[in-house]
């Protein structure tokens, strides 16, 4: 499941934050206490202030997001965000990761911006065995990490 | 309850959608539509049946300031946008069922409100005004109507695994 965090929901309604143009690069953080969701975070060092732990096994690096599309799906409805799905390198017997979390850079702030957390990763193939792998995105979609579903509208 | 379209949905993710620009959205009052999210403007209002009000003294109202604020409190993101005000209108007239904001600048649809509640709906006294009420209630009822209140808000997303 995926979270968005306080402040991109904002940036999305107010022109901070374009999904679509803006240099957006995954992470990946280790499990643990104090590794959970926090929406009041706003960069990247709150996550970590907090405990979160980031990959640090041989040949881990931050991945560029590459941008794919925004398709909407009728059906359900809603509006979906899709990537070329990352690609991370790995060495054999590396602890699986438990978070990918989406973010931005922002001179304004000289650091990351966090827009999603992504938790249960399920990286394909298991990063345990050596060599690359790729982060799934929603409902074994690839880079499909954002979807809005819809908006919560108060009742006068 | 409103409703945001898809369209809407979509330019949140790719910037076209910047709710925080002055006047850059309009109200507008709609009889005979029901909501689909895929319409995209309001020529798919009309096409699908909606007829705009065309009570004398009505004009659509242009949203003069939008704000966008994040709540650490409830988890969400809000949008505040004044309440739309039409009018004096003649009386006699029925106030529509929906109310549609779009963009000024080409009718690009970003939510609906149905059905209108507000200082009408019902028929309305000669000379008065209808004002929509977008959504929580500011916090005396005396000026319940009176003023901006949050119309929109922006939880976490329904993301499905």
């Amino acid at each position: 499941m995926t979270h968005i965090y306080n402040a991109a929901k904002a940036g999305m309604m107010n022109g901070g934050l374009n999904i679509a143009s803006d240099t957006i690069e995954m992470s990946l953080w280790m499990g643990g206490a104090g590794t959970e969701y926090d929406p009041t975070d706003r960069v990247i060092g709150d996550y970590a202030a907090g405990g979160g732990v980031e990959g640090s096994w041989v040949g881990y690096a931050r991945q560029i997001m590459v941008f794919d599309s925004i398709t909407i799906d009728p059906l359900i409805p809603q509006a979906e965000a899709n990537f070329f799905a990352p690609v991370f390198q790995t060495e054999e017997g590396a602890d699986q990761p438990a978070f990918a979390i989406l973010s931005r850079f922002d001179a304004s702030v000289a650091g990351n911006r966090i827009i999603i957390s992504h938790h249960n990763v399920q990286p394909v193939p298991n990063p345990q065995t050596g060599g690359t792998f790729i982060v799934r995105g929603q409902n074994s979609n690839p880079g499909r990490f954002i979807e809005i579903v819809d908006f919560r509208t108060p009742l006068p | 309850v409103s409703r945001v379209y898809n369209i809407a949905k979509a330019g949140f993710l790719d910037g076209s959608y910047d709710l925080t620009i002055p006047s850059a959205y309009e109200a507008s009052l709609w009889d005979s539509y029901t909501y689909d999210p895929e319409h995209d403007t309001l020529s798919d209002v009309s096409s699908a049946g909606g007829v705009e009000w065309t009570a004398p003294g009505y004009s659509r109202y242009t949203i003069p300031v939008v704000a966008v604020d994040i709540n650490d409190l409830d988890i969400r993101a809000d949008v505040t946008m004044s309440r739309p005000e039409f009018g004096p209108i003649a009386g006699g007239n029925l106030v529509p069922d929906n109310c549609i904001v779009s963009k000024v600048s080409d009718s690009s649809l970003l939510m609906i409100v149905l059905p209108i509640q507000g200082t009408y709906p019902g028929v309305i006294s000669e000379g008065s005004n209808v004002v929509v009420v977008w959504g929580i209630p500011d916090s005396t009822p005396t000026d319940r109507y009176q003023g901006p209140a949050i119309s929109l808000y922006m939880e976490d997303f329904g993301i499905f695994e």
